[in-house]
């Protein structure tokens, strides 16, 4: 069995008590405020795709910021690839280890140009100029913004700069991409493209984190972990963590639609099956009942 | 004879950075009305025209092209009182959080009222009315710090600074996008409250077709800046072909009885939301529902 990618252990964590001082708990003077992780244990293997659901608060963002030591566990430890993140000697190496896209694209865009937006990152690591070239393109293609490389990311569509954001952070061949609900701005084609992008990253083994509120997007992961009040309520694949709908409803989440329609039918059809992530899934299940093959 | 609409767009066009290389046609002769009491949902991909088309709808922009109607205040006009047009129209963009800047809530909700240079009492009437109508209760949010509040509470403040103007016509920007499920549920049920017990006609614009579907009474969906579809919202649902090839789909539940009846099952019914759907695929299992 190959070494975890991402180890987190008894992770907690509270952020300053008072506004504008960095949270970086080096200065023992400054009081902490309520903790936000309290007690996050979780492993995230290579290649896996995790996506992370949890109510507003619940610490889901902070957890994220964990992943590549934007933020430092104030007891527990983090360790990527082996390295522990409270070692500053090791941030770089975590950080091209682990890469983050955030909600706001705009937020790290830094070039006029998408193609030199996307070489900005490698370039920094100090990458060779015809390796560069080669990593862009490949970053761009697998997005499907090659077609606009020349081109100002501010003229783009929302879903395009994310999708430029994505190539960015990828042009650095992370191991892993930490998505922090990247597809929360965007149009129902918009999310259906990164969609596609985390798809084609599973293949390649690239591991995916996805932060999201929308269940029908966690539905797709390998496995979900529902984290609440700043510990893990719930994790396991898909099926089993939504066959869980009253926990969920409890702390504010919602299921997959089609899983809610499923347990709707329920309601009135004694064991209908409610382990149903898909249109396609549900049409089969009511075939089934319904004596037909779908 | 029907009143007549409480705001009429008619072929209206708009033209960004007309005349440079970056000129840009984001509206290409629109055209819709809403009335009084409906709710009406706008939907179409990023880059459509709805964000260019609902700064018209309270005279943030004025029609260079075309006729915008708001309660009779016609905004081509150099005449036209856009204090009153604004006062019956208010707009909430998208994450308005980010535009609170005042550090206490209640001085927030109050800031548009004291533009209005209302009487102290009747601000503060005002004041308490939003609060307590979008589920902020004024004695216990009104001295509370705004960046103290989670972000389905800052989304319920910044809504209720526009309701304090006492709009007739809402217009809602993605009113609920970013937040939590249960946030969102929330904030749904304080909006449908808005039109069912409040009176107020609403605009809303959104990505969300479950919450669309849940809302509205009426689509208009645009495409590359004109109307591709229009109708009740279950009529505009019920396409799922046209739906697709303006790059939308339906909500599941809707999906879930389309594909059902592709496979030849007669599902009753015109299902639109979670409850509707299970209903009917319950019924047509032979359930009593």
């Amino acid at each position: 069995m190959a070494e975890p990618l991402i180890v987190c252990e008894d992770v907690h964590f509270s952020y300053p008590a008072s506004a504008g001082t960095e949270p970086r708990g080096r200065d023992a003077a400054v009081p902490a405020g309520p903790p936000v992780l309290r007690g996050v244990s979780l492993r995230i293997e290579p290649g896996e795709y995790v996506a992370v659901v949890g109510p507003n608060g619940s610490g889901k963002s902070t957890l994220a910021r964990h992943l590549n030591a934007l933020l430092r566990p104030a007891s527990g430890r983090v360790l990527v690839a082996g390295l522990d993140t409270r070692d500053p000697a090791h941030t770089r190496a975590i950080r091209s280890t682990v890469g983050m896209v955030f909600q706001h694209p705009e937020s790290q865009m830094v070039a006029t140009i998408v193609e030199e937006d996307v070489a900005f990152g490698p370039e920094n690591l100090g990458v060779p100029h015809a390796e560069l070239r080669v990593r862009v393109r490949e970053a761009l293609e697998l997005v499907g913004m090659w077609g606009a490389r020349d081109r100002p990311p501010h003229l783009l569509s929302a879903g395009q700069k994310q999708r430029v954001a994505i190539a960015s952070v990828l042009a650095m061949r992370p191991a892993c991409l930490v998505l922090d609900e990247a597809t929360s701005m965007l149009d129902p084609e918009g999310r259906e493209a990164v969609a596609a992008i985390i798809a084609e990253l599973r293949r390649r083994g690239t591991t995916v984190v996805a932060i999201t509120h929308l269940m029908n997007e966690a539905a797709r992961a390998d496995r979900i972990i529902a984290l609440a009040g700043g510990t893990v309520l719930l994790e396991g694949p898909p099926r089993a963590v939504f066959a869980r709908a009253d926990v969920l409803r409890d702390v504010g989440l919602d299921l997959p639609p089609v899983t809610a329609v499923a347990l709707r039918v329920r309601s009135h059809v004694p064991g209908f099956p409610i382990d149903v992530l898909s249109v396609d899934e549900f049409a089969a299940a009511v075939a089934a009942r319904a004596g037909r093959p779908a | 004879m029907s009143a007549p609409p409480l705001i009429e767009v008619a072929d209206l066009w708009h033209t960004y950075m007309a005349g440079t290389p970056f000129e840009h046609t984001a509206l290409r002769g629109v055209s819709l009305e809403v009335r009084s009491g409906e709710v009406v949902g706008i939907l179409g991909r990023t880059g459509s025209g709805k964000s260019t088309l609902i700064q018209y709808l309270n005279g943030l922009l004025r029609p260079a092209r075309g006729r915008v109607v708001v309660d009779g205040h016609d905004l081509a006009s150099p005449r036209t009182d856009l204090r009153a047009v604004r006062q019956r129209v208010g707009l909430v963009f998208q994450d308005p959080e980010t535009q609170m800047f005042e550090p206490l809530v209640g001085d927030d909700v109050a800031y548009g009222p004291r533009q209005l240079r209302l009487p102290a009492d009747e601000i503060r009437a005002r004041v308490r009315w939003a609060m307590d109508t979008v589920g902020l209760p004024f004695e216990r949010f009104k001295d509370r710090y705004t960046f103290s509040l989670s972000g389905g509470e800052m989304r319920k403040a910044a809504l209720a600074g526009v309701l304090a103007i006492r709009p007739r016509v809402l217009v809602l920007d993605e009113p609920t996008s970013g937040l939590d499920p249960g946030a969102r549920a929330e904030l749904r049920r304080r909006i449908q409250d808005l039109r069912d017990r409040e009176g107020l006609t609403l605009v809303l614009v959104s990505h969300d077709m479950e919450e669309v579907a849940r809302l509205s009474d009426r689509l208009y969906v645009l495409q590359d800046g004109i109307v591709a579809a229009e109708g009740s919202t279950r009529e505009v649902f019920a396409d799922a072909a046209r739906l697709a090839a303006l790059g939308l789909a339906p909500p599941e539940p809707v999906q879930v009885v389309q594909r059902l009846r592709a496979l030849g099952m007669a599902v009753p019914g015109d299902a639109l939301t979670v409850e509707e759907a299970g209903d009917a695929v319950a019924a047509l299992l032979g359930a009593r529902v």
